[in-house]
């Protein structure tokens, strides 16, 4: 019983992470159309900004943790980005490159309970 | 005479027939300006101002962009939300003495504070005093005497923030605390397993992380004699990935 417990929560933990992934449009890169774009050195708020990139700038996206995602100047910086910032940028063909549910919490939600989340 | 009443005529439809294409223009231009539907409402639904009713949204455009969409396959932002890892460490059993701890860890970041993280782990008892009073004669059997456990917990991220080494190094680091329910067989007896604790998480890199955990696994037991809550501290080190 507690052996099939765990066995379901980790499936459930693959399938959030699957879902995750579907619900992201496809980009590599995104040009930064907020004023600024901070990076920090973690994904987190406790981890300090150590560089901000211009307005225009155009930016790789490397990889996602929970709400925080990691791009790549065209410099060669890479930093973490917070979705609040990843909102405020736009992909090549002018889409904005986050997906539709509010926030990881809710995606969470919805990958495990069902359905999905329209609004932004 | 007839000439001119002729003449006369066809001038008096062509102009008629001007008038007749601009104000069919201006009836046409109401769509564009409803304010002026309101001013003075005209019959519309007598009156159809076009052939068909396709709202202007759906209307193709006059002019096409040349935009060419990308189209890229497969995944290109990588979720790296899974951290998975092996712990050893020291482990001691209420009544049971002290011994080495190992298993496996794989956790799930829900958000930058919250993960979720199902843990297997597996020791031998040491003996116990009454084996030691009992001149030589075991208390429980070799098979008896593994113990294994399997929970699954929800940890908390706090302190987030950076450590220093020497110079031009620093890494991220986070404390958090974690608690959650589980199974412990142990004794040929499962036992329900409640366990809470606390662990510092020292990335190397973005993706390489060196754990330090402090964690006590509380269940009921008879063991060796009364029954009791007993309290099982585990201390243990382990490495781990996210992917």
């Amino acid at each position: 019983m507690h052996l099939f417990l765990v066995t379901f929560i980790l499936l459930q933990c693959l399938a959030a992470e699957v879902f995750a992934e579907e619900q992201y449009y496809k980009v590599m890169k995104v040009v930064v159309d907020g004023p600024y774009m901070e990076m920090r050195t973690g994904p987190g708020r406790g981890y300090p900004v150590f560089h901000v990139v211009d307005r225009g700038k155009e930016v790789s996206v490397i990889k996602r943790r929970t709400d925080w995602f990691m791009v790549q100047t065209e410099r060669g910086k890479e930093g973490w980005v917070k979705r609040a910032d990843m909102e405020l940028t736009l992909t090549l063909d002018g889409e904005v490159p986050v997906p539709a549910c509010r926030s990881r919490f809710w995606e969470f939600l919805a990958s495990t309970l069902g359905g999905g989340c329209d609004v932004r | 005479m007839e000439g001119r009443a002729r003449i006369f005529l066809l001038k008096s439809i062509c102009v008629l027939t001007f008038l007749g294409v601009l104000s069919g223009c201006s009836l046409l231009r109401v769509d564009d300006a409803p304010s002026r539907v309101d001013d003075a409402p005209l019959q519309v639904d007598n009156a159809p101002l076009r052939v068909d009713d396709t709202p202007y949204e759906d209307l193709e455009p006059v002019i096409k962009p040349e935009l060419e969409r990308r189209t890229i396959s497969g995944v290109d932002i990588a979720s790296e939300n899974l951290e998975v890892g092996v712990f050893v460490g020291i482990m001691s059993i209420e009544d049971f003495g002290n011994s080495v701890v190992y298993g496996a860890r794989l956790a799930y970041h829900i958000t930058e504070d919250f993960f979720t993280e199902a843990a297997i782990g597996r020791t031998n008892a040491d003996t116990t005093s009454f084996d030691d009073l009992n001149g030589g004669k075991d208390f429980l059997s070799d098979s008896e005497r593994e113990l294994t456990y399997y929970n699954i917990s929800l940890g908390y991220n706090i302190l987030p923030g950076e450590a220093f080494i020497g110079k031009g190094q620093a890494y991220n680091t986070a404390l958090y605390v974690i608690a959650g329910i589980g199974n412990t067989d142990f004794a040929d007896d499962n036992h329900f397993t409640v366990n809470v604790g606390a662990g510092y998480r020292f990335l190397l890199n973005d993706w390489i992380a060196l754990r330090a955990d402090f964690r006590d696994h509380m269940f009921d037991s008879v063991l060796p004699g009364n029954d009791n809550t007993t309290h099982n501290l585990e201390a243990t080190g382990s490495i781990s990935f996210f992917f």
